[in-house]
């Protein structure tokens, strides 16, 4: 049994003659779409990373006030 | 001190605010990303395979979320309604199919995420882009009827096209045959409804070009089944039977997909030459 990429089974679904082209090594003549496909993807990615540095960033600011809460009750004990 | 602690809470809490409106608009389940193919950095994400589906395959996100289940998440760049295709949902289910032997018996959940909004290629990535971006999101659980089989059955035309067999439990994935060569491609032969003349034609063309081995598709001119065929690039060309506002219909149909077009005026006023059967000349 031959694998197959689940990948394959979308572009089987959407379009057999295209899935069979592909198949069969011939380039797709929408190499624009499949170009800002791939670009969406990235920037999807970059958008992805960017939510999970404001989220690290964040963390980092509580981590800041909590350092701050600290010095300020030390310097009230003292 | 004590303002400036206060100051930083005060920004983590907006950060906080502003993480969860992106991620809103990105589309994204909620929980810790686990898995990215998105990314350009860092190592390259290994395939998930199952050997004995013998299925392999990378979402693009996969996410766990409360609970400790496990989120495909497929990122989309084609321009559709507000459901995704077939293909995707499927596409989807393979994933959970890996997922699930992957990482154990889990909920299949999947996520599909549609842009709706192409953002500009030449314009870069902002915040204010970003947040005027929007994903529609289209979860699993929300197109169980055609997604679980003990609920209901796949399209029967997916299930054969693919030959995913649907089970109780979820659905095998069985490799498709891949043909030697598609079949050729049909001659669509449209006549106008109200010409008797012309669906008359049609019958013969249809039955002198059957006799030639070339396969066809006849109908009326505005036969739903034809126009898909020349959509779908299935027609290698079309022959129009009626008058001038036939060959305008039909060459508004076939013009965009550059399917080549033979017309044959058969109305008693036209602008264009009137073919004459009998004499065989225009």
């Amino acid at each position: 049994m031959r694998t197959i990429r689940a990948s394959e089974i979308g572009a089987y679904l959407f379009c057999q003659r295209a899935w069979w082209y592909s198949k069969s090594g011939l380039p797709s003549e929408n190499q624009a779409e499949m170009t800002s496909g791939s670009e969406l993807h990235l920037r999807h990615g970059r958008a992805v990373l960017s939510i999970g540095c404001l989220r690290l960033l964040a963390y980092a600011m509580i981590l800041l006030a909590l350092a701050a809460l600290a010095v300020y009750f030390t310097n009230q004990l003292l | 001190m004590l303002y400036i602690a206060f100051g930083f809470l005060l920004v983590a809490f907006l950060l906080f605010i502003q993480a969860r409106r992106q991620r809103h608009a990105a589309g994204m389940p909620f929980g810790r990303i686990i898995f990215a193919d998105t990314r350009t950095w860092g190592a390259v994400e290994q395939p998930i395979y199952d050997p004995q589906l013998g299925l392999v395959g990378k979402p693009d996100y996969l996410v766990e979320v409360s609970g400790g289940d496990l989120i495909p998440v497929e990122v989309k760049s084609s321009k559709i309604g507000s459901v995704p295709y077939d293909a995707h949902i499927l596409q989807l289910a393979a994933y959970c199919l890996l997922v699930q032997s992957q990482f154990g018996k889990r909920r299949l959940m999947g996520s599909c995420i549609i842009q709706t909004i192409r953002l500009r290629s030449t314009s870069p990535l902002s915040w204010s882009a970003l947040s005027k971006t929007r994903y529609k999101k289209c979860t699993l659980a929300t197109k169980r009827e055609t997604f679980l089989a003990h609920t209901a059955p796949l399209p029967v035309a997916a299930v054969a096209a693919t030959g995913i067999v649907v089970t109780k439990d979820f659905c095998n994935i069985i490799v498709p045959v891949m043909p030697k060569a598609l079949p050729e491609k049909t001659v669509l032969i449209m006549a106008h409804p109200k010409l008797p003349e012309a669906v008359e034609q049609a019958a013969k063309i249809t039955d002198l070009l059957n006799a030639q081995g070339i396969q066809t598709e006849t109908g009326l001119l505005y036969d739903d089944h034809l126009h898909q065929l020349v959509k779908a690039g299935e027609a290698k060309m079309v022959i129009a039977l009626g008058g001038d506002g036939t060959m305008l219909r039909a060459g508004h149909l076939c013009g965009p997909y550059e399917v080549p077009l033979l017309g044959i005026n058969l109305a008693g006023l036209v602008f264009s030459p009137k073919w004459d059967w009998n004499s065989g000349t225009w």
